[in-house]
């Protein structure tokens, strides 16, 4: 399988500290990768790494099938990026900035920039000066530099940061749309779980420094758990009935009358069946499964 | 690289610089001025027997403005490189498809620039500026062409190149903790220790500008250069 972003045993010390290690990453034509772990975990010095920021103090990158070396830098050609809090020429106009960065890139297409700020939603702030920005408008600006050139790789070191509902909303629909018109491959790392889960085709745990698992979002949702959460009156005879009488062992009393019990290998309709043929009252029946943040959570711990 | 350099030309201040090379050709010419007229000839002809003449005025102006551009070169390194570390534009920069020798070359290139560049106009306009105001109040007797040769704007242009060379140095300083106060205090430091005439008891006139050390200084100033854009290119930036 060809990769456009691949890590051998990558390791980065500083200080005598060790930051990221021996992390081997894999990220295909297409996907989007979602990176997440705690803070201080490594994701930024991970996107660092890639974007040649820093370099590497061993290990091997390789980017649209390229080893990256410490005079590499064609590569940055086809990759945008947004990693930690965008850093702008504060004193100039979000349209300078814009301008600036298609000068140096290479390219001078106001239509393309025009384009792109309406993409993201933010018109009417680009005349003035980044300093007088929310952090909300900056990420967005940030953003806008990030696609404007539809690069190959899109990098993002938790886009979300600072946004309001209707930018995290626009953000996830702009990054889904770049993915699929375009066939565009991004990296994300974001602390919202629920975001990554509706966006990354595949999860990075990287954890102290190391990549701990790199799972497909399918194959997780596969294999989270679903459980039915009753709400009756006595949580001990209906724990003796599913014993006795179901032969199911894997529930779970929460409290004196709620009890969970995993329904992944018996049909709720036969528990509630059962239930009901002995008189027991259920108050509530709530369907639940585990969530990538659980997933996630279980990682952490190992 | 001239794009790089029309891309860094457009950061700077060029409104405060106007303001500043105004004042400071004012300022020199007034100076000078005020000597030639305020003192009385005998008591320099001591020293300097054929004062007052332009050769005076030339070697007056030469050391106001040798001090001036080594300040004038620590604020374009502050503007074009310092400030880029310190308000993190750099990591943009270096995020762009260009090798990062070739945009701090650009860099230090335009500072070698400006900075002659600065040399050159200041002592034209602060030396005509005391032309023009002997027209109108002689002072000096001497005629101006009999003073003015073509070996004369020779050295003004090779003393124009070794001032701007010699004022990388202050960015030794201040790249070391990115400081805007590191690099004019050295540039301050450097520029009277080395430019300011030092009489010395027997009544020789010593110039830290004498050939030999500007050499060294000269030498100096290449090696911080080339250090800066060498190590940055194999660094982290943090």
């Amino acid at each position: 399988m060809t990769y456009i972003v691949k890590t051998k045993n990558l390791s980065k010390q500083m200080h005598k500290q060790t930051i990221i290690s021996e992390v081997n990453m894999h990220v295909s034509q297409g996907e989007i990768y979602g990176l997440v772990g705690p803070n201080g975990a490594g994701k930024t010095s991970l996107f660092q790494l890639l974007t040649g920021l820093w370099k590497p103090s061993q290990g091997e990158i390789e980017i649209f099938g390229e080893r990256i070396t410490n005079n590499s830098y064609l590569y940055l050609q086809q990759i945008g990026s947004m990693i930690g809090d965008p850093i702008f020429y504060e004193n100039r106009t979000g349209l300078e900035n814009l301008q600036m960065h298609f000068d140096y890139m290479g390219f001078y297409d106001q239509q393309l920039i025009t384009e792109t700020i309406d993409r993201v939603g933010i018109q009417d702030q680009v005349q003035k000066p980044v300093r007088t920005y929310s952090a909300g408008v900056k990420q967005r600006l940030g953003l806008i530099r990030a696609i404007a050139l539809k690069p190959k790789l899109l990098i993002l070191d938790e886009p979300s940061n600072g946004m309001d509902p209707v930018g995290i909303k626009t953000l996830r629909q702009t990054i889904q749309k770049l993915n699929q018109q375009y066939d565009m491959t991004v990296i994300i790392s974001s602390h919202h779980m629920e975001e990554l889960e509706q966006l990354a085709d595949t999860i990075g745990v990287l954890n102290d420094g190391k990549l701990i698992e790199e799972v497909s979002v399918h194959n997780i949702k596969e294999n989270l758990s679903r459980y039915t959460e009753l709400k009756i009156d006595s949580c001990s005879q209906v724990a003796h009935l599913l014993e006795n009488e179901l032969q199911l062992s894997d529930y779970r009393v929460i409290s004196d009358s709620s009890i969970r019990i995993d329904t992944s290998t018996i049909p709720i309709h036969q528990i509630v069946k059962m239930l009901v043929t002995h008189d027991i009252a259920i108050h509530e029946i709530k369907q639940t499964q585990d969530t990538l943040e659980d997933y996630i959570l279980q990682s952490y711990k190992g | 690289m001239i794009q790089l350099l029309k891309m860094d030309i457009t950061k700077l201040h060029w409104k405060s610089y106007l303001i500043g090379f105004v004042i400071i050709n004012i300022a020199i010419a007034s100076m000078v001025w005020l000597i030639v007229q305020e003192i009385n000839p005998a008591d320099i002809q001591v020293f300097y027997p054929s004062y007052p003449d332009y050769h005076f005025v030339y070697q007056f102006i030469l050391t106001i403005v040798r001090i001036s551009t080594t300040i004038a070169a620590a604020i374009f390194l502050v503007n074009l490189i310092i400030n880029e570390y310190k308000s993190k534009t750099i990591s943009v920069l270096f995020l762009y498809p260009i090798p990062r020798w070739k945009l701090l070359l650009s860099k230090m290139f335009l500072v070698g620039i400006l900075t002659t560049f600065f040399f050159l106009a200041t002592t034209l306009v602060s030396f005509s500026l005391i032309y023009m105001a002997n027209l109108y109040s002689v002072v000096i007797t001497e005629q101006i062409t009999s003073f003015l040769s073509l070996r004369l704007f020779l050295e003004v242009f090779i003393q124009a190149i070794v001032t701007a060379i010699i004022g990388f140095i202050p960015l030794f300083f201040g790249m070391i903790r990115k400081s805007v106060i590191a690099t004019m205090v050295a540039a301050a430091v450097l520029a009277f220790i080395v430019y300011l005439p030092i009489y010395a008891p027997n009544n020789v006139e010593i110039y830290g500008s004498r050939p030999p050390i500007s050499i060294i200084l000269v030498v100096v100033g290449v090696a911080i250069a080339c250090h800066f854009i060498y190590r940055t290119n194999r660094r982290d930036i943090v």
